[in-house]
């Protein structure tokens, strides 16, 4: 690349950067305001004195926050390993073996995707009743353990994945499930790890239908903290209270992607077979 | 990477084991109700009948409820062996109860829950819903419908009974700036919509083009629009069969009568003065920060706007479209409904549950920490009640103007609620940027809101 060309490429991402992580700065320094600093008509980025802590004081006072964070994240980490698992011994059956019916059962998952989730609330709320999984952690998580999605990604990735490493492996006397679990999972980290983050930070958000599930506070999870700060007719806690629960629950997800992305440009398949 | 993949599924075991662990727990822990002793009957080995409640409060008023039922458990629920256990359930609780109800899944729904009053015909159509009137005509009750006002009475009639208890019921009201109305010499509130826009144009600061204060803020929604039609005349209806009170509703009548054209034709008015703002952004903060002289918004915001602006702000009743008017604005807000879990024993618990929490008492503690009307006609009777009123003569409005409305002149139960309430904001939204005429505007939001009426009563019968 020229170098004009870099220079050029470099500044468009970090102005786009820039303008991804503004309103989430925002919203920390916002935490970081009294009320009078907040509502005000002028831009007011960032707050007089840094450390004004009344909105975090008011998060962990009036919400078990740390409760609901505890089942969110009991919630997420669970359902995202079940959901790699699944994901991946689905794809490796679909792009390592060939059998009857393949392509129409590739076709259902694929389907799957064109469903919305809402549609099928009822009948997944009467499946979860009937199976005696209210209030418990597995019937908040059940739903989340299969997503088509994941399986057609890893499926992909699986497709490019050289056959001739699996013929090999099997001349030298390796069994299917010994080639998935020592060679082809080992390196397969990125899509691994990207299937387990998107996973993570779209359960850690999900506000619905654990919700449904639950009928108990104990049960309840981080996001609907959040709601339960937010601007009610009869009562408020301000803007910054809410920004302030936002700030706490977006933590656990950072942290995740903080520790997994480096494995997502990582680990490639460089030298896996040779000539 | 080995090690990174072996620290992850200890991580999780971990996780699983607890989340086992913890659910078996959360079970034990609700000490309840029916998967304490799998019968489903709520009692508990030391023979204490749970009541399960659900509710959609946050914040202050939370912390009131909260108080009241803890309250109840320590006193009167342990003398009659009575526990309530309160469980949050966001706005999303009395759809969760039409989804236990059509999953049959008795074991998870409450015993009580507080669902808006619009809601009523599709809640009374639930098998297991407990019509309370039965309750009320028992002579040994100690609430009757004339424990409540009259208007909320009405608010929870549906085909001729009293089916639920009115709980945290609010009233629109406009709210002005005390400063900003004495400075442009006015002494007291607008009564009417033609001084409504001439109190705009006095109020309404425009700096260079743009304008820096509006006189008035308010988005007409249906909840808006609802109240000025119903308040009109001696008595209005927004739809058929006195609003779907006496049978289900099967059309909007407002077109009809006239008083939805009158209302537009007042608020045209309010929008040629320039100083009307029509869309919603941050009402509550824009009113207090000064950006608008006054606002039409529910009584129930009186809590919060005490917390932004003290003392700065008064109320006044909702202005008549047309001087002559008599109707009085309606009440509006959640009312409480009861389930029969198959379990005569648990309802009975309930409706004493329900019973304390009308008391005045109650409503004292309830009404002062939320800016509800309380709706126990007892509760202004009480010495602190009244000490409290005059402190905060701007919540005392709000009750004067319930008992002075027409207590025929209420919120019609409409059904489908969500849309017509979406047909009104999209099209109220056209008419205010000046896309649409006011006679345009009347067939349109009749022609739409009694095609959703009748997709609604021709797939549900």
């Amino acid at each position: 690349m020229k170098k004009g060309n870099h220079l050029f490429y470099q500044i468009v991402c970090i102005v786009l950067g820039i303008l991804l992580i503004l309103p989430v700065i925002y919203a920390v320094n916002i935490s970081f305001m009294p009320q009078d600093e907040i509502l005000t008509t002028k831009l007011h980025f960032f707050p007089n004195v840094f450390g004004y802590l009344e909105n975090y004081k008011i998060v962990f006072m009036h919400t078990r926050i740390l409760r609901f964070m505890w089942n969110s994240l009991i919630m997420a980490g669970v359902s995202s390993v079940v959901r790699v698992i699944i994901a991946s011994l689905a794809a490796f059956s679909f792009s390592f073996f060939e059998y009857k019916g393949k392509k129409i059962l590739f076709a259902l998952v694929v389907g799957s995707m064109i469903i919305p989730a809402d549609v099928l609330v009822v009948q997944n709320y009467f499946t979860t009743a009937e199976l005696g999984l209210i209030n418990t952690y597995l019937g908040m998580m059940v739903v989340f353990f299969i997503s088509g999605i994941n399986i057609f990604v890893m499926r992909q990735n699986f497709m490019s994945y050289s056959i001739s490493l699996k013929e090999a492996a099997q001349v030298d006397g390796c069994t299917n499930f010994k080639f998935y679990r020592k060679i082809l999972m080992p390196s397969n980290i990125p899509v691994i790890t990207t299937v387990f983050i998107s996973s993570f930070v779209g359960t850690w958000n999900t506000y619905l239908w654990p919700l449904l599930v639950t009928n108990t506070d104990a049960m309840r999870t981080a996001q609907v903290a959040v709601t339960m700060l937010n601007n009610n007719e009869g009562s408020n806690y301000g803007v910054g209270a809410v920004m302030a629960a936002a700030v706490v629950i977006l933590v656990p997800s950072v942290v995740v992607f903080l520790l997994f992305q480096r494995k997502i440009v990582g680990g490639v398949m460089a030298g896996a077979v040779k000539g | 990477m080995k090690k990174l993949l072996a620290l992850l599924l200890c991580g999780i075991m971990v996780l699983g084991t607890a989340a086992c662990g913890s659910a078996e727990g959360g079970k034990s822990n609700g000490e309840t109700s029916q998967e304490a002793d799998g019968t489903g009957s709520g009692q508990s080995s030391e023979g204490t009948q749970e009541v399960v409640f659900w509710h959609s409060f946050s914040g202050a008023t939370e912390a009131a409820l909260t108080s009241i039922i803890n309250e109840y458990n320590e006193g009167r629920g342990k003398e009659k062996g009575i526990h309530v256990e309160l469980v949050y359930q966001g706005y999303e609780g009395t759809d969760k109860v039409m989804l236990a109800y059509q999953t049959k899944d008795y074991e998870n729904a409450p015993d009580i829950n507080v669902g808006l009053t619009s809601t009523i015909p599709a809640v009374m159509d639930m098998g297991w819903t407990v019509n309370v009137e039965e309750f009320m005509n028992d002579g040994e009750s100690e609430v009757t419908k004339d424990t409540f006002y009259e208007p909320l009475q009405q608010a929870c009639t549906y085909e001729g009974q009293m089916v639920a208890v009115p709980f945290s019921n609010s009233i629109p009201l406009l709210y002005y700036n005390k400063d900003m109305l004495k400075e442009a010499g006015f002494e007291k509130a607008p009564e009417t919509m033609d001084e409504l826009t001439q109190y705009v144009e006095a109020l309404t600061v425009k700096e260079g083009g743009e304008t820096s204060r509006y006189g008035l803020n308010m988005q007409v929604k249906r909840y808006q629009l609802v109240e000025f039609c119903v308040s009109q005349k001696d008595v209005s209806f927004f739809g058929d069969n006195q609003g779907g009170r006496e049978a289900p509703m099967t059309k909007i009548v407002a077109g009809e009568d006239g008083t939805l054209k009158a209302f537009l034709e007042k608020l045209q008015a309010l929008l040629d003065t320039g100083g009307y703002k029509y869309v919603e952004d941050n009402i509550n903060e824009e009113f207090a920060q000064g950006l608008s002289a006054m606002a039409i918004m529910s009584s129930s915001r009186m809590g919060t706007l005490d917390e932004l602006m003290p003392g700065k702000y008064m109320t006044a009743y909702l202005p008549k479209v047309n001087a002559e008017d008599a109707g009085g604005a309606a009440v509006g807000g959640s009312c409480l409904n009861i389930f029969n879990r198959d379990n005569d024993e648990r309802v009975k618990a309930a409706w004493d549950v329900v019973q304390y929490c009308v008391s005045p008492e109650s409503q004292y503690t309830f009404s002062t920490a939320s800016g509800y009307i309380p709706v126990n006609v007892g509760c202004e009777e009480l010495d602190e009640m009244k000490a409290y009123y005059e402190k905060n003569p701007q919540y005392k409005v709000a009750l004067d103007q319930m008992k002075d409305a027409n207590p025929l002149s209420q919120e019609p139960l409409d059904l489908t609620y969500n849309e017509i309430n979406g047909i009104i904001t999209e099209i109220m939204l056209e008419f205010c940027q000046g896309n649409m005429s006011v006679d345009e505007t009347v067939q349109k939001i009749v022609e739409q809101c009694n095609a959703a009426l009748d997709e609604y009563h021709s797939v549900n019968g």
